[in-house]
């Protein structure tokens, strides 16, 4: 018995290494531990640094959505009996399932500036479209 | 042509990879809750980085190890099996973090009551474990199975995307958006949607089925 749970372990150990854990050590080796401080370096790019600044801000921005829209919709499905309510179930699982280009093309025909349907008027709404598509993620 | 063989490549390897996450990710729960052994917590950690990661460093993360600098001599970049790594990468923890929980609450009397009975281990694993674990092994598989359809971040790097060979149907809806033909691009679509909703129509089978069950 105790053999068999030797070889499950080790099984397990193995799959999981050369899945994650050894990949990840090569890419955290090159980054830190082959000479130059690569961090510093792209840190000192301010393009980069803007990037990481919107990513931020849209996170920040789908999480507070995310929180008043998904627990909205958490008690609507729970408490509530209603036409088209396992409808909304499957449409709230369909952003985690579905690939993000989809969802990106989308929004794109519905939300793109040029020629999206509700687009045009809300061009300018900074944190939009993406903030759209995490709060349909959250459940 | 291309895009149906986009299509089909997409399709077998999410079902290859889902294949060997069933048995994988089983088998991971199954440690991870049963057995006791140094390096469990770094196990469990490590699980969730794919969820954690996002899809492009996935590629970077899997690149360095099994790219063309490969210290393992396996070079899959522009192959059909970097679809099914990718894949495989990505899904890893569906099945893993939906079997763990109903691991825990499998109350351990019943196999002991089975042993006692005379029921082989082998036997008590088919008769009695499996049955109780099978629903949440298919939730997490038909996740896995959804995500991997999507797959797209992983894909468009670590494949090298040539036509009919590694690319996968995600990476034609980018190509068709690109090349502004949004009516191809959104017939792709709709076919992955198709794909995604017919996996969660199965969820929701699956998982009405269970509540019948426990009711």
């Amino acid at each position: 018995m105790r053999a068999r749970a030797g070889v499950r372990v080790g099984l397990v150990v193995a799959y999981v290494f050369l899945l994650v854990a050894w990949p990840l050590w090569m890419v955290i080796e090159e980054t830190f531990l082959s000479g130059e401080n690569y961090v510093a370096i792209a840190l000192s790019d301010p393009t980069l640094r803007r990037a990481i600044g919107v990513t931020l801000a849209a996170s920040a921005c789908a999480v507070v959505l995310n929180t008043v829209f998904g627990v909205g919709l958490g008690i609507l499905l729970v408490r509530h009996r209603f036409p088209g309510r396992r409808l909304l179930s499957a449409l709230t699982d369909l952003p985690a399932s579905v690939s993000p280009i989809v969802v990106g093309l989308a929004l794109l025909l519905a939300y793109g500036p040029v020629n999206g349907v509700l687009g045009a008027p809300l061009a300018d709404a900074g944190c939009g479209s993406s903030s759209a598509f995490r709060a349909s993620c959250s459940q | 042509m291309q895009t149906a063989n986009a299509i089909r490549l997409t399709l077998t390897a999410a079902l290859a990879a889902t294949a060997v996450n069933i048995v994988m990710g089983t088998l991971i729960a199954w440690v991870l809750v049963r057995d006791r052994f140094p390096g469990r917590r770094v196990i469990e950690f490590l699980i969730d980085i794919p969820f954690a990661l996002p899809s492009l460093v996935a590629y970077l993360v899997l690149l360095s190890l099994y790219g063309p600098d490969s210290p393992l001599g396996i070079n899959v970049l522009g192959t059909p099996y970097s679809v099914f790594l990718a894949i495989l990468f990505v899904t890893l923890p569906f099945v893993v973090r939906t079997v763990e929980p109903v691991l825990m609450e499998l109350d351990a009397d019943v196999e002991r009551a089975a042993e006692s009975l005379g029921a082989s281990k082998g036997a008590t694993f088919v008769r009695i474990i499996l049955p109780s674990l099978a629903p949440a092994v298919a939730a997490g598989a038909t996740l896995s199975f959804a995500r991997g359809v999507g797959e797209f971040g992983a894909l468009i790097l670590l494949t090298g995307n040539r036509p009919n060979v590694s690319e996968g149907a995600p990476v034609r809806i980018q190509a068709y958006i690109e090349t502004d033909n949004t009516a191809a691009a959104a017939a792709v679509a709709v076919l992955l949607l198709v794909v995604a909703l017919a996996a969660i129509g199965a969820l929701d089978l699956i998982s009405r089925r269970v509540a019948r069950h426990e009711g």
